[in-house]
Order: C-alpha cells, then sequence, then structure tokens
C-alpha cells in the first residue's frame, strides 16, 4: 500500500470520517443500528456502492459532460444499489427483510454522492476505489460501534448470540431511536475531543 | 471561442448510452436471479402457513417444503380457497389468507383453526407496512404466539379476540402501535367470524 493509499484511507477513516466528521449518513447510522448483523450489512452494501459508483463516475469522467454530472452519478449510484438490494433478495432473504426500505435508501446516503462528487470527479479510478473503500469502511465502523452499545445493552447479545446472560435486564430505550441519538452524539463528541486534540498538538488548523 | 452556447446533442447521446448500458445489466442479473427470488418468497410464505398451523418444521429450506408437501393441500370452494392440515387422514387443522387495511398499507396474514373450528391454532404475517420497530413488530413472536389457542368457540359483543385488561381480554397489544394493534384485531375478528359462519360448508366440502 502506497502513501497516497494510506493517506486515503486514515482521512476516511479518521480524520475525515463521513458520520462523525462529516456528518453524513445519519439517518441510517440511526436507524439500522440496533442489531449488529443489520449495520455490518448496511455498512457492507454502502462500501460497495460507493466503491463503484466512485470507479464508474471517475473512469467516464473524462467524457461527461460537467452540467449533466450529477444526473449521470444518481443513474450510476442507484444503479449499484439495486445490484445490492436484488442481491440481498436472492441470497439473504431474511436479511434483505429486516434492513426492509433501508437497502434501497442507500441511494439517498449523502456519502456516496459526497465522495462521487468532491473526488472521483477528479481523480484517477484506482485511488476513487480506494477512496470508496475507506469513506465506506469509515461509515460502517461507526455503524458497528454504536450498534455494538446498541444491541449489548438493549438486547444483552452480539450479533444473536447472548452474551450478557438470561438475568440481564435489556435497557429497552437503546434499542428504540433515542438510544441511537444519544449514542452517535457521545461518538460525535469524543472523536472531536480527540481530534481537536491532535490538531492543536501538530498547530494544523481545519478550515471550517 | 464564439459558441458559447452549451451543446445539446452530446449529453442527450451520451446520457442515452450510460443509461442504456446500466438498463441491460440491471436487466441481466434480474433475469438471472429471478427465478431464485420466486422460490425464497415462496419457500417463506409456506414456512408461515406452517407456522400458522402450528405444525413443526426444521428452518431449512429442504425441511420447509418437504413438510408443506407431507401436510398440507391447498382447497377452493366457491367463495374461499384455503389450507388443509393433514395428518395420515386426521385433519390438524384449516388456514385461511386474510387481509386488511393496517395503518399504512394491507396487512396480509394466515389465520388458522382447529379442526372443529373452536380455537385459533395460529396466525402468521406474511406482508404488511406498518412502521418498523413500533407498527411493524406484529411480526415478533410474542405477538403472533398470543393468538395460539385461543377458544373462538363463543364470542364478546362479535369479538374474539379482545385487548387486555378489559373484562375477557385475551391478546397484549403493542404499546405505542395502538392503531396497528387495532388494525390486527379487527381484520381477525372480522374475518373469524366470516369463516365461522362457512365453516360447515368447509368442513363438509373437505371430507370429500
Amino acid at each position: 500500500m502506497n502513501q497516497k493509499t494510506k493517506g486515503i484511507f486514515l482521512l476516511g477513516l479518521w480524520k475525515e470520517n463521513p458520520v462523525f466528521r462529516q456528518i453524513l449518513g445519519i439517518c441510517s447510522a440511526l436507524a439500522v443500528t440496533n442489531l449488529m448483523v443489520n449495520s455490518l450489512v448496511m455498512g457492507l452494501g454502502l462500501i460497495f456502492v460507493t466503491a463503484f459508483s466512485e470507479l464508474t463516475v471517475s473512469l467516464i469522467r473524462q467524457f461527461t459532460p460537467k452540467h449533466i454530472r450529477m444526473m449521470v452519478q444518481t443513474l450510476i449510484i442507484s444503479a449499484y444499489v439495486i445490484i445490492v438490494d436484488i442481491f440481498l433478495k436472492a441470497y439473504f432473504p431474511s436479511i434483505s427483510e429486516a434492513l426492509g426500505p433501508y437497502v434501497g435508501l442507500i441511494i439517498t446516503n449523502c456519502i456516496i454522492m459526497g465522495r462521487c462528487e468532491s473526488y472521483a470527479q477528479n481523480n484517477p479510478p484506482f485511488y476513487a476505489f480506494m477512496d470508496g473503500i475507506a469513506s465506506g469502511a469509515g461509515y460502517a465502523i461507526v455503524l458497528l460501534i454504536i450498534a455494538f452499545v446498541r444491541e449489548l445493552l438493549g438486547f444483552g447479545s452480539l450479533f444473536g448470540i447472548n452474551i450478557l446472560g438470561e438475568g440481564w435486564t435489556s435497557w429497552t430505550l437503546m434499542i428504540m431511536p433515542p438510544g441511537a441519538f444519544f449514542m452517535l452524539a457521545i461518538i460525535i463528541w469524543i472523536s472531536k475531543n480527540m481530534i481537536d486534540d491532535e490538531s492543536e498538538e501538530t498547530g494544523g488548523a481545519k478550515a471550517q | 471561442m464564439a459558441k458559447h452556447k452549451k451543446k445539446i446533442v452530446y449529453p442527450i447521446v451520451f446520457m442515452i448510452i450510460v443509461t442504456s448500458v446500466f438498463t441491460l445489466i440491471l436487466a441481466v442479473i434480474n433475469e438471472l436471479t429471478y427465478d431464485i427470488i420466486q422460490e425464497q418468497s415462496r419457500i417463506k410464505t409456506q414456512s408461515k402457513l406452517l407456522y400458522a398451523l402450528d405444525i413443526e418444521y426444521d428452518n431449512t429450506d429442504e425441511s420447509i417444503v418437504s413438510t408443506y408437501n407431507e401436510y398440507i393441500t391447498e382447497k377452493s370452494t366457491e367463495n374461499y380457497t384455503y389450507y388443509i392440515a393433514e395428518d395420515n387422514g386426521e385433519i390438524l387443522g384449516y388456514a385461511f389468507e386474510v387481509v386488511g387495511n393496517g395503518l399504512w398499507g394491507q396487512i396480509r396474514s394466515y389465520l388458522a383453526f382447529n379442526d372443529s373450528f373452536s380455537e385459533l391454532k395460529g396466525v402468521d404475517f406474511i406482508s404488511h407496512s406498518e412502521t418498523p420497530g413500533l407498527g411493524g413488530r406484529i411480526d415478533e413472536r410474542w405477538f403472533v404466539d398470543q393468538f395460539q389457542g385461543i377458544d373462538v368457540s363463543q364470542s364478546q359483543d362479535g369479538e374474539y379476540l379482545v385487548f387486555k385488561p378489559a373484562i375477557g381480554g385475551n391478546i397484549d397489544s403493542i404499546t405505542g402501535a395502538t392503531s396497528t394493534s387495532k388494525a390486527v384485531k379487527s381484520i381477525f375478528n372480522d374475518n373469524i367470524n366470516e369463516i365461522l359462519q362457512a365453516k360447515e360448508e368447509i368442513i363438509d366440502e373437505s371430507k370429500n
């Protein structure tokens, strides 16, 4: 892995993490994180769609007329999302049902459009693809962290396997929507403190 | 350059090509997975029917199909299509598909009676579009299972199912999903009423 790819991953996973730095993809981060399995599938789906959408956008970027590029991007993203949807329906029907409308709603995830527009449009295919994986993984990891806490406290289990034993009193609040808001806010809070500390040390202030 | 007019032909041609390519890809994938998806949904419906009729099956595709073929026959009279579960000539129960309006859309479910139509064998929901996490919880086993063994040989003012804690209540409603709970109750009550009026006809018919 060369230096540039490393840089891309550092940005996607941490410094410019789509969820807790750019506050993108929040709706689905709140919606599907009550179970680890759902979050994992959602994360993998997003990695796939973002990576291949960025790859495709980047491949045809020189031929795409600038003023219709958004339309082209939307088309590309939708096509990949439909592929994910069909794949889940055919091979993982129970997960497809558990995620319900959220798979289709990957289309509206701002992370994908955001990365296509800001990165893939101006960078070669390989790096665009890597950037898609990095951003998708950044999103997936945050989802898994939130789901870890929510499922553990809300059901006493992880990936459906009981961890805390029968005597555990479930925190119903954690499975309900407020649990997601609390968790997400805590994660944004912690990460903001950590990253601000870093930038103070190095003196590299962010232009925001 | 004197020509500042945006070109119109190229973007249109470009869009048509991109759209055709992606449509073609999606069409091929759809065609390849169509049978698998149909098969999955058929197995799923069969497993729900078995569940409603309280027939045990292993949770594998083969077991569902073979158990279904072993026990269940589909019959229809002039007015009804129904399913009979038989074990060596002895009738275990009758199941009917019932449809009604939920909060957001149609709720389709199976409603199963024992051999003499004196009590409910069970129910299971085939499809619905209730709010995930609230009304959507009608899918959960604790809710579905409480319909097993409900006495329908006598009603209270035409109602067989009554929510607790009302006098004579036999079903728990879902907290936070009052409309969905009410909808489910009235769909079942109405259909139980209708089916019981036709029970003689159905029992006679099935003996032939």
